[in-house]
């Protein structure tokens, strides 16, 4: 009895010393986020590196091609494509972050609560979250914007209500997973309260995982928010944002390429970029199997 | 006095007793779910509608006036109480009447019914495409000899992934339709305007299927299974068709489904690319044009496509892994 609890616990150390690989390889985790990182501060800095105000039109000088004194040509207002650029990667970026921000949470408290309660509630959840699946996003997404009207905040809040089932069932089957652990068994014999376990114990073997699902949800946000601005839903003009910029210089491709091409390769290179940073933080905490 | 080795059940050999290939509990299970998620689906839309004051003025011209935007209202049922209107759109729906459209002036499940047929072609041979081909590279990148074919289709994976249906389809339309003038921009209907979206949503559900049914084969190729099929004497060829391939293909399946969504979201931006005129393009269009009747109609049907969808694809990974909807 003491054996096998003792050997339990054993595991249980030997899983939650999986947690501080991150700190144990810093380098590494330099290497692998420095793409992201690197995009990110781009989008940051935009004011200081960006030639001109993306908003300043010259109505004399339309649709100029790339080179001369617009190195990434003007758009169809005359605005720099490169200003444009620069700043259209604030809203994917932002409503990134925040809508897999509200969408963490959310899944982390359902999820925490469904898996170390059960009953009642872990059904409901449950049940909720897999009909959550199976509903296709974009179209609800579409429904909704066009009748609460777009903008930044009803985009995240959106995008959040179509992943948090993603980190929900994560969370919900490690602690399922950890509840019955010694080391719990330990913590409720001495009598702490149900949220300090669920802090102290159970979050830290959860952490890695979330890593993981949190970079996943962002590539669907990021996804998401280009696809809804490209349909006219998502962040309003004249706001610089990538998705509407494709969208905007559709009918002019013939024409003026560069208006739709340039902001492409600015979302494709953020999408990359959290892609191999997703990839290189599951390798990096053997978590493979959560990427998709 | 029997032998003390033999075990007690007789050697585990028991006479095979047939078995439904899919329990059908689950799939009794998995169908009602199905009908919860599409009436919940109108409920939530129903909702919204309401959630932003009358929904006869979103849906009226922002100049019309109290008394035309009345006269909507009523002509819609707008004036009744919202679970009675929900009830009875889902009466009206099961006996065929949809409510008619504002801008074609017809039942709005005719316009609907016309883009069906579109959407079930782009997307339908999309999805066939996409897997057949994601599954074969994916096996490809997993298991063959020759190192680039093993290293090349992951890194095209990687970068695939990055890249949104619509940017691809916008970029295929300026190099090959605009530059190349090998396919039309646009349009529907014959072949050649065909090509070009389908192959675009291929292309786009290609490198997730590759990357999944990879992954799935790397951990089944390990498995202990595998290690006993190698040590009878079972032929190569076999192991790996018949032992990682088709193992892997299960859990490959149910993460397959959980990508419908999507190809879904892809499907509609591709319409709008190329003009398609399908359920992506005309839910679109229909929210723009505040035709409710359409979009409505549209969503109840996008939503019965999608969940049809989701169930047989959880079917057929319970088919190819039985017991994998325990396990998860």
């Amino acid at each position: 009895m003491t054996e096998t609890a003792l050997a339990d616990a054993a595991l249980a150390e030997r899983e939650l010393s999986r947690v501080p690989v991150a700190h144990r390889t810093p380098t590494r985790m330099l290497l692998i986020a420095g793409p992201f990182v690197i995009v990110l501060l781009l989008a940051v800095v935009a004011p200081l590196l960006a030639p001109q105000s993306p908003y300043e039109q010259h109505l004399d000088a339309i649709s100029l091609p790339p080179g001369g004194g617009h190195r990434l040509g003007t758009d169809s207002l005359g605005r720099d494509v490169l200003s444009r650029v620069l700043y259209g990667g604030r809203p994917p970026a932002l409503i990134g972050i925040a809508a897999v921000a509200v969408a963490l949470t959310v899944g982390v408290l359902l999820g925490l609560m469904a898996g170390y309660r059960g009953g009642l509630a872990d059904a409901v959840l449950s049940r909720v979250a897999d009909m959550q699946l199976s509903v296709p996003g974009v179209v609800l997404a579409i429904f909704i914007l066009t009748f609460l009207g777009g903008g930044l905040r009803n985009v995240v809040v959106v995008i959040a209500l179509e992943s948090w089932p993603l980190h929900y069932r994560v969370v919900r089957t490690l602690t399922i997973g950890t509840r019955n652990r010694a080391y719990v068994e330990a913590a409720r014999t001495v009598g702490l309260g149900q949220l300090t376990i669920l802090r102290r114990h159970i979050l830290p073997a959860v952490l890695p995982s979330l890593a993981v699902t949190a970079t996943s949800n962002f590539v669907m946000a990021v996804l998401t928010e280009a696809s809804l601005s490209f349909l006219g839903l998502g962040v309003q003009p004249p706001t610089p944002d990538w998705g509407f910029m494709i969208s905007d210089g559709r009918t002019l491709i013939v024409s003026a390429w560069w208006i739709s091409v340039f902001p492409g390769i600015g979302l494709f290179l953020l999408l990359l970029a959290v892609q191999l940073y997703g990839d290189g933080l599951a390798k990096s905490l053997s978590l493979q199997s959560l990427r998709r | 006095m029997p032998s003390p080795f033999a075990p007690p059940d007789g050697g585990g050999i028991r006479p095979r007793t047939r078995r439904a290939p899919v329990p059908p509990l689950y799939v009794a299970q998995r169908l009602a779910q199905g009908v919860v998620t599409v009436v919940a689906v109108v409920a939530v839309v129903f909702l919204l509608l309401h959630l932003t004051g009358n929904p006869a003025r979103v849906v009226s011209p922002p100049d019309a006036t109290q008394d035309e935007i009345d006269r909507i209202a009523h002509a819609y049922g707008f004036d009744q109480p919202i679970a009675q209107q929900f009830v009875l759109f889902f009466g009206k729906a099961f006996t065929g009447h949809f409510p008619d459209s504002v801008t074609y002036g017809a039942s709005s499940l005719g316009v609907v019914r016309d883009a069906i047929g579109p959407t079930l072609l782009l997307a339908g041979s999309a999805f066939v495409l996409g897997n057949l081909i994601g599954l074969v590279i994916g096996y490809l990148s997993a298991e063959a000899r020759w190192r680039p074919l093993r290293r090349v289709p992951i890194v095209l994976a990687l970068i695939g992934q990055a890249v949104p249906a619509f940017y691809l389809g916008l970029l295929a339309v300026l190099l090959l339709a605009v530059r190349l003038h090998w396919f039309p921009t646009a349009g529907y209907g014959s072949f050649s305007a065909t090509v070009l979206p389908t192959l675009v949503l291929t292309a786009s559900i290609v490198p997730g299927i590759t990357r999944i049914y990879r992954a799935q084969i790397l951990e089944v190729r390990d498995d202990d299974h595998v290690v006993t099929a190698v040590a009878k004497g079972i032929s190569p060829l076999q192991v790996r068709l018949r032992h990682i391939a088709l193992n892997a293909l299960g859990p490959a399946v149910a993460l397959i489904g959980l990508q419908l969504g999507g190809v879904v979201a892809g499907a509609v931006t591709v319409e709008v690319i190329f003009n398609w005129p399908g359920m992506g393009q005309l839910l679109v269009s229909s929210i723009n044009g505040r035709d409710y009747a359409v979009a409505l109609t549209a969503v109840l049907f996008i939503a019965i496509g999608f969940v049809v969808a989701t169930v047989l694809a959880d079917l057929a990974a319970a088919l190819v892994d039985p017991f994998g909807h325990r396990r998860r």
